[in-house]
């Protein structure tokens, strides 16, 4: 029964710190023939870069990448001139590594100008029952290793050190 | 005169780790881990993660299990009695190789732990991944462990080869080290884009020192810098050819310019240079240097991102050239063979 509670307490724990599946971000869209001013707004404050994936649908091999820093805590700009008209898609993301939240946008780029807000939800790279501190935990294993290896390391070129110092 | 009787009679006694295969096959091993990699990284960018079973993958896991089995089997094969063969009871475990296992260990240990985390926690295709960068430190260790043999075998054999496949380790482990900035070279960063400024100031660092010092030839990191060139090279070929296949996309990494951190190391190094002041100074050309493939490559290298990457870069740099000093140190110089 003990056991059971305790397994109970923490599986509720770690729902409770798994992180968000989605993200809400909230996009200004001026778009004056081929230029176009993309400022987007993200619901995490913290310090992040966005990245912009700009290519022809069907044509995600040849992408234009822009990474821009925000200009204020949650807020992305990007000024951007396409090649030429017709459809493109932007695929956007941040974060890091596995704790990530990516999502697209479709544009039709013609030679009139269009001003809008969209709203969209952004979807989480992680796992829906994995909590947000699993990458942590990853890179302290990978540092423990890193730590072993280095002792390791250091020991046999310490032993080396000293036996050729005392055969030459 | 003691080494070289040594020498004699070890001739005579056994066969050298080239002789058995194991150094040839170690280079092959590590060098195309490298080429597997970065293949990989271009798959995942033009066409996806389709299955676990991919060319490329297939390709690392083998090349992988080609190194770990060359090192058990150096360990074991090798059993000369010099004065850096271990003992541990009757066996004799060639210190060299012994540094190779510890990265294979490694390495046997990613693989799994990386499907497991990938079927756990998500797809996490990202290269710095906590188990990919377990197994990009396990090939990394086994190169270093290359390097390490080689120049062992050469101050007791004194052979000439093994100033080469020293050299060729060295620029092997460089291109490893370099491997780690790969998605910042493809353009596809996970992590913040102040990361890339700092470990590609610092990284080479490492190497560079420790070549130089070593003094495989007079300019050894020159030369270490221009076959790391040829190297990334021929990889930028492979993923041509592979393209042209359909086996990879338009994806190509950029390529670091470092034969000038090269040059610039053996002229610090060769003047007996402050080992801080050769740090600080490799630091600043790579970084330089490697400005104008930011621009070209539009690699969003903003203002945020320099004004920590630059500093902590410089720092990383002297930091690493002390202890790439520290292991040349640690091995039998040159002049004294």
């Amino acid at each position: 029964m003990k056991s059971l509670l305790i397994v109970l307490v923490l599986l509720g724990v770690n729902l409770a710190l798994a992180a968000p599946r989605v993200q809400t971000v909230t996009m200004t869209i001026v778009q004056n023939q081929k230029n176009l001013i993309l400022e987007v707004q993200t619901e995490d404050k913290s310090w992040h870069e966005l990245s912009f994936y700009i290519y022809k649908p069907g044509g995600r091999r040849d992408f234009v990448r822009r990474i821009v820093p925000p200009s204020e805590p949650g807020l992305y700009r990007l000024e951007y001139t396409f090649a030429d008209y017709g459809s493109w898609e932007i695929n956007l993301r941040y974060g890091t590594g596995l704790d990530r939240y990516y999502g697209w946008i479709n544009l039709e780029i013609d030679e009139s100008s269009k001003n809008f807000i969209r709203r969209n939800i952004f979807q989480g790279d992680l796992d829906r029952t994995a909590p947000r501190y699993i990458q942590s935990i990853g890179f302290a294993i990978f540092g423990l290793l890193l730590l072993i290896s280095l002792v390791l390391i250091g020991a046999i070129l310490r032993w080396l050190s000293h036996r050729h110092h005392i055969t030459v | 005169m003691r080494l070289e009787l040594g020498h004699q009679q070890l001739k005579s006694q056994t066969k050298d780790l080239w002789q058995i295969g194991v150094l040839p096959i170690l280079a092959l091993g590590s060098l195309a881990g490298l080429l597997g990699v970065y293949w990989d990284i271009a798959w995942h960018i033009d066409i996806g993660r389709d299955s676990f079973f991919t060319l490329p993958h297939n390709f690392i896991y083998g090349f992988m299990t080609i190194v770990l089995g060359m090192s058990l089997y150096g360990l074991i094969r090798d059993q000369r009695d010099t004065f850096f063969h271990l003992k541990v009871g009757k066996i004799k475990l060639h210190s060299g190789v012994l540094l190779v296992a510890v990265g294979a260990m490694l390495v046997l240990f990613f693989a799994p732990a990386d499907d497991l985390w990938h079927r756990l926690f998500g797809p996490d295709i990202t290269l710095w991944g906590p188990m990919h960068l377990v197994g990009l430190l396990g090939f990394t260790t086994a190169t270093f462990g290359g390097l390490v043999s080689s120049w062992l075998e050469y101050s007791i054999t004194a052979s000439r080869k093994f100033l080469w496949t020293t050299l060729l380790f060295a620029a092997i482990l460089l291109g490893w080290s370099m491997l780690f900035l790969a998605e910042y070279e493809y353009n596809v960063p996970a992590f913040p884009i102040f990361w890339h400024i700092l470990l590609l100031t610092a990284l080479p660092t490492f190497t560079l020192i420790l070549i130089s010092k070593l003094e495989a030839v007079k300019y050894a990191a020159t030369v270490t810098t221009i076959l790391f060139t040829l190297i990334r090279l021929g990889l930028a070929g492979w993923l041509t050819v592979t393209k042209g296949q359909n086996l990879a996309g338009d994806s190509q990494p950029v390529i670091p310019f470092l034969v000038l951190a090269g040059l610039l190391t053996d002229f610090l190094v060769q003047r007996n240079t402050p080992l801080w002041l050769t740090g600080l100074c490799i630091g600043t050309i790579t970084f330089l240097s490697n400005i104008p493939l930011a621009l070209w490559q539009n690699l969003s290298w903003h203002t945020q991102a320099l004004q920590v990457g630059i500093p902590f870069g410089l720092l990383l740099s002297m930091l690493l050239g002390y202890l790439g000093n520290t292991v040349a140190e640690a091995l039998p110089a040159r002049k004294t063979l």
